[in-house]
């Protein structure tokens, strides 16, 4: 019990301090990458908007 | 056009991407709204719910905000916090953020953006050895593309796509004949045909247009106009990076001096 909450935090603060990285379809039907996987940090050089919604 | 779309076509922002992160219904509004005025990429993180909240404690975001990150991916450039859930009334605010923020990227390159979309869709039957078989349009080099083809002479007119035979020819209401590439679905995807667009917008040049330091009129020399035009942008406090010649985000005497010098100085 105890180890699992240990590797809870773990895994949250290694996230939490870690660059945000990702493989996400690029779902812009107008996009050139469109259907394809955009991955960062292939698009490390990108300047990116992370947009935050209400969640569901 | 939107703000977004000029953002890529007028302004050389190529290298922007946007994230959303949540729940699914994201793209039903938000990522809706956001396809409809650009082509720059888009990606939909609909993570479980902890993680996304790792992601808003790590970039300390609220809801229904936009975080923007410089292009280390960590620096926070800005922040919008948003009060719908589309993105048409945040697009001037956002296009200035990164305006500021982050140098454009350089101008198309012919050779290798261009030129690869002919090779891939036009050259392999047709518009090829001299374009004998299509008009003769020839589209295996610059130079041909340039030359245009025999009935009417130029089909791209630097800085004019709208009046360019070559872009009339690949939408869906050509002015005469058939829409290029011949047959559907071979036809050209909008974004292919906008970077395309663009590139002719930029001037159709055979290589990236490299601003020359100094050139603040750009008419390619610096001269005693650019003195003259860099004093006229001081006195009417029309601030332009191309004329803040040593970089501190000011236009006055300074970048004056360091103009004569480079004249000077050949």
């Amino acid at each position: 019990m105890l180890l699992n909450r240990l590797l809870y935090v773990v895994i949250l603060t290694g996230l939490a301090f870690s660059q945000y990285e990702y493989s996400l379809e690029d779902v812009n039907p107008n996009s050139a990458t469109f259907g394809t996987n955009v991955w960062y940090p292939d698009f490390s050089d990108y300047i990116t908007l992370h947009y935050f919604g209400t969640q569901g | 056009m939107s703000d977004f779309q000029e953002l890529l076509h007028e302004e050389g922002y190529e290298k922007v991407i946007i994230i959303g992160i949540g729940a699914d219904f994201l793209h039903d509004n938000f990522g809706e709204s956001f396809t409809e005025h650009s082509i720059l990429p888009l990606v939909l993180d609909t993570s479980p719910d902890y993680i996304n909240f790792v992601l808003r404690g790590q970039f300390g975001a609220t809801w229904k905000e936009v975080v923007i990150l410089a292009a280390d991916g960590t620096t926070i450039l800005d922040r919008i916090v948003m009060d719908f859930d589309t993105i048409e009334p945040y697009e001037e605010q956002l296009y200035q953020v990164i305006v500021e923020n982050y140098p454009s990227t350089s101008s198309i390159d012919y050779f290798t953006q261009i030129q690869p979309i002919f090779n891939a869709n036009c050259t392999s039957y047709c518009h090829t050895n001299g374009g004998s078989y299509q008009g003769g349009l020839d589209l295996t080099s610059y130079e041909n593309l340039m030359a245009g083809d025999s009935d009417h002479g130029p089909v791209i007119i630097p800085g004019d796509s709208e009046n360019s035979i070559l872009i009339q020819k690949l939408g869906d209401e050509p002015p005469f004949g058939d829409q290029m590439p011949q047959n559907d679905p071979s036809y050209l995807d909008p974004a292919t045909i906008a970077l395309i667009t663009a590139w002719i917008d930029e001037g159709a040049l055979p290589e990236p247009d490299e601003a020359l330091p100094g050139d603040v009129n750009d008419d390619g020399s610096v001269n005693i106009l650019d003195i003259v035009q860099l004093t006229n942008m001081i006195l009417s406090d029309d601030y332009q990076e191309l004329a803040d010649l040593n970089g501190d985000g000011n236009l006055n005497i300074l970048d004056i001096v360091q103009l004569v010098n480079i004249i000077l100085g050949g």
